[in-house]
């Protein structure tokens, strides 16, 4: 069946999710949103949280614009849940997954969301802030970032100034439109855990900022038909495809 | 607080967060300064003649923001009876007593979005607003979306 | 209770020098966008804004300069609209005229 980047990236993303997980998506995250619905769609029995407020909203009704500060992810909610309320959660080990995203990250994890270019306080770009990830990332237990692109820009050799970066002790996923880097607990740097069918491992290294030594890394599963229709059943408005042009 | 771990940012502004250890068993917390403002401004779409507010749809963080503020400033979409609250009090996220002005301001919000009135950005106007942020004119655009209610 | 309907004029006129503000709403939505601009009509300056996730009312006062600091975890538009032009205006490059402080 006919697929493309976003698609695997959200696939990626449906099957890192299990049974009876808190999963946590916030804002400008259209990716996971469509993807945490289609795993819903699948049967995932997971608790869906957001920053609209809504717990395990109606997933059938789909979402119109790629804003997920709407009350899409609000409307059918069985019940109400505040961003603070979230943190809080989070912070005291209740949470299992959270999507966070980045404007640049090196090989330990650290992650640029506050500046790129010159220094804090006279930055080349002012990024729009750690949106959360700075409280969330040392308390969660599995944090996952998803980056609709894989270059060289993106994934650096250093990031300067960190806006956060994971603990040692705790899991950190990174999935690319290449890929899926994998740092376990316990351990400094990400790994190449899965490269997608569509690519090879000479093409991530490629489009690497730092040395990747690995020389054989599986392939991941292709999306099955019944994920593809998932996807489609909870955004026929095709808003995946946003964060991609 | 138990995040902030990992991140450059509280090395940053020490005026503002400091690490230290925990008074009762001494594990590592980050404290954070307290920000008390002035005013919270808060659109919503119900408040009485009394600053009672409900919010439709999400909150956000605005029921907080009004609890952190030493007053609170209302715009609201429109007043509604006083009524509306006695039938469900769980539902008013803002009580009267945080608040020091309602200002009846439908399309408060404009050109963005509040849920249930207006549920897409006005883009011709927003990009007029940045086109406006550009060449330095932005208190000249006010001018013209404010349509004489100031 | 007391009856505190007023007009935006009046509400506005609340608003001293240096105040710290803090902004409902998130990015795009139920921000008190008109409030904002209204106070671009008066000679107030030297504000200090924060909010979870400042958003359209926050940058207006960033783009007139009106505003000289931000406290937040997110201050953007978020996805369709973007970054955040008027804090980027005071914020970016040699000479700003803003400054942040994250929380988040």
């Amino acid at each position: 069946m006919e697929y493309g980047k976003p698609e695997m990236m959200a696939v990626a993303i449906m099957r890192m999710i299990s049974d009876g997980d808190i999963v946590f998506h916030g804002l400008a995250s259209s990716t996971p949103m469509v993807a945490m619905k289609a795993a819903k769609a699948l049967g995932k029995n997971f608790t869906y949280v957001t920053l609209s407020d809504g717990v395990d909203h109606d997933y059938l009704r789909p979402p119109v614009v790629a804003s997920t500060l709407t009350a899409n992810t609000y409307e059918g909610s069985v019940a109400t849940f505040g961003l603070d309320e979230i943190f809080d959660l989070y912070a005291s080990g209740k949470g299992d997954i959270a999507f966070l995203s980045c404007l640049q990250m090196d090989q330990t994890g650290r992650i640029a969301m506050s500046y790129l270019g010159g220094t804090y306080d006279n930055p080349k770009l002012r990024g729009p802030g750690g949106a959360g990830s700075a409280t969330l990332t040392p308390v969660t237990k599995k944090v996952i970032i998803w980056k609709p692109q894989h270059d060289k820009r993106t994934f650096v050799e250093h990031v300067d100034f960190a806006t956060t970066s994971p603990p040692l002790d705790k899991e950190f996923t990174v999935i690319t439109t290449l890929c899926i880097f994998k740092k376990p607990a316990g351990e400094k740097l990400l790994k190449v855990d899965r490269i997608f069918p569509y690519t090879t491992l000479e093409e991530v290294k490629e489009n690497t900022g730092w040395t990747i030594d690995q020389t054989d890394v599986p392939v991941m599963d292709p999306p099955t038909e019944e994920e593809l229709a998932a996807l489609k059943k909870v955004d026929p408005n095709n808003i995946l495809h946003f964060e991609f042009k | 607080m138990g995040g902030m771990w990992g991140s450059d940012l509280v090395a940053l502004r020490p005026e503002f967060f400091r690490a230290m250890k925990s008074p009762f068993d001494g594990t590592e917390v980050v404290c954070v300064k307290a920000l008390v403002p002035d005013y919270a401004i808060i659109h919503v779409q119900e408040a009485d003649v009394y600053g009672n507010c409900r919010i439709l749809g999400p909150s956000y963080q605005d029921a907080l923001l009004a609890r952190a503020a030493k007053k609170t400033i209302i715009t609201t979409e429109r007043i509604v009876g006083t009524y509306r609250m006695k039938e469900e009090p769980k539902l008013t996220a803002i009580p009267h007593f945080l608040v020091e002005a309602v200002v009846e301001l439908p399309g408060g919000a404009k050109p963005g979005i509040c849920y249930p009135e207006y549920q897409a950005v006005e883009w011709p106007k927003h990009k007029a607003y940045q086109k406006a942020v550009k060449e330095g004119q932005v208190v000249q655009y006010a001018q013209s979306m404010l349509e004489g209610r100031l | 209770m007391y009856e505190k309907v007023m007009s935006l004029n009046q509400a506005t006129d609340l608003i001293k020098d240096g105040m710290l503000l803090g902004i409902g709403g998130n990015g795009m939505h139920r921000t008190p966008t008109i409030f904002s601009m209204a106070l671009t009509q008066k000679p107030v300056k030297e504000l200090k804004i924060c909010g979870t996730a400042l958003g359209l009312a926050a940058d207006i006062l960033f783009a007139t300069n009106q505003a000289d600091t931000a406290y937040f975890g997110f201050f953007g538009l978020e996805n369709e609209a973007g970054l955040a032009p008027g804090m980027r205006k005071a914020m970016e490059g040699a000479e700003p005229k803003a400054r942040a402080i994250e929380g988040s």
